[in-house]
């Protein structure tokens, strides 16, 4: 009795510790990486990115960088895109693959559903994207701002893989001050950005 | 099991219990270093509860639990400011608190002429198209922040460029030449406190030396 007890337990030891090792080492490995997303048609296409391939993956977790991602597929036209992936943000890899063979072409009039889905998600994935982006710059959202005196306005910069923004700012001489003025007043904390002031050179 | 034995039991877990308790309120404790940067910056620390723990006068040894902490200065040369810290696994605490505004004040009359030694024979152009307004010193003395403000005549607007120096080994010098705005990522090693001064807007006081009555 006092073995078959200890059986059990010992089993279900081995049934909890399993998941939890198997849990740790794929935190593990896994640590400072960031999941992307992928949503490709057809969806068995195989992804490149930085000469590592990959096959038939939701998603696949990366480390924030930049990556030339190359998805291809026999008989479909092969798609090259540059991404950001970066910490706090939405990512994803979305291609759709256009048909070239007549194989291929086929392949497309029996799914068209898959595309029209990929469109669908990939609209959203945008919309989700724009909207983590205004949340993190909230001035985004009140830019180009033309004044008579000055405009402001932004450019998106990657750095360091970290995607971030320049502020513009063209102002008549004597009215820098008050382009300043107008983001301060937008709660901006100058500091925190890069601004840079276009048509000027310094006297310094 | 007999009454005798309950209450063994009972006993027994009693004092497991308090020994893991005193072990664990033992462990929490770190012999913690604290040095003072200055020799007259004494500090009382609380806990982040504000209960005062204690007073350090100079460079010594004390007993902290974990935990989050913060000081104050007792000597009014120095900012009043609470400055918090956080005991975990390092336990050594550097105490170097900024100085108070009015101190900084006295402090820049006396530097008034090296620093505008030091602005003018880098930048020339200073002493006659530029006013210095809104100038101050912050932290210890060694970091100087201003304002330009360009000369204009009949009501023209001004443009408003910013500066900051450094004072290394007696001597200021530029850490960030003028301009409109002073970015942290162009600057890390400037105190962001610095630069958020610096990046305020013109003082009325600044103004009126434009357009004296």
């Amino acid at each position: 009795m006092n073995k078959k007890k200890t059986l059990i337990i010992a089993a279900l030891l081995v049934f909890i510790a399993i998941p939890v090792i198997i849990w740790v080492i794929n935190s593990t490995l896994q640590k400072g990486t960031v999941s992307v997303e992928t949503l490709i048609v057809p969806s068995n296409a195989t992804v490149k990115i930085n000469d590592e391939t990959y096959s038939n993956k939701r998603s696949i977790n990366l480390k924030p960088g930049n990556y030339t991602v190359v998805t291809s597929r026999d008989g479909f036209e092969t798609n090259t895109q540059d991404i950001l992936v970066a910490d706090g943000q939405t990512n994803a890899i979305i291609a759709s693959l256009l048909p070239v063979s007549e194989e291929a072409k086929r392949w497309q009039e029996n799914n068209m559903k898959a595309y029209l889905e990929l469109e669908g998600r990939a609209g959203s994935i945008a919309a989700q994207q724009g909207q983590e982006f205004i949340d993190t710059y909230p001035i985004t959202k009140s830019l180009p701002l033309q004044k008579p005196t000055y405009t402001i306005g932004y450019r998106q910069v990657t750095e360091e893989g970290k995607q971030g923004i320049v502020i513009t700012i063209n102002a008549v001489e004597g009215f820098r001050e008050s382009a300043l003025q107008e983001l301060r007043d937008r709660d901006v904390n100058l500091g925190d950005y890069t601004i840079e002031f276009t048509d000027y050179r310094s006297p310094f | 099991m007999t009454k005798g034995r309950i209450i063994s039991v009972v006993i027994i877990a009693l004092v497991v219990i308090g020994g893991a308790f005193g072990i664990s309120e033992f462990l929490s404790y770190r012999d913690v270093s604290v040095t003072l940067k200055q020799p007259d910056a004494a500090v009382d620390i609380y806990t982040s509860s504000n209960q005062k723990v204690t007073t350090v006068s100079a460079d010594e040894m004390i007993k902290l639990k974990v935990g989050d902490y913060y000081y104050k200065p007792v000597n009014e040369k120095f900012a009043t400011e609470n400055v918090t810290f956080t005991i975990k696994d390092t336990a050594t605490i550097e105490i170097n608190p900024s100085f108070s505004p009015s101190y900084l004040a006295n402090l820049l009359i006396a530097q008034q002429n090296d620093i505008r030694a030091a602005l003018i024979s880098n930048y020339p152009s200073i002493a006659t198209s530029y006013i210095v307004g809104d100038d101050s010193l912050s932290h210890q003395g060694e970091w100087y922040s201003a304002k330009l403000v360009q000369r204009v005549s009949g009501g023209n607007q001004p443009d408003v460029y910013r500066i900051i120096l450094k004072k290394d080994a007696e001597t200021w010098n530029v850490a960030v030449a003028p301009q409109f705005v002073i970015g942290k990522a162009a600057n890390p090693i400037i105190p962001s406190d610095v630069i958020r001064k610096v990046n305020e807007p013109l003082s009325n006081e600044a103004y009126a030396l434009l357009y004296p009555e």
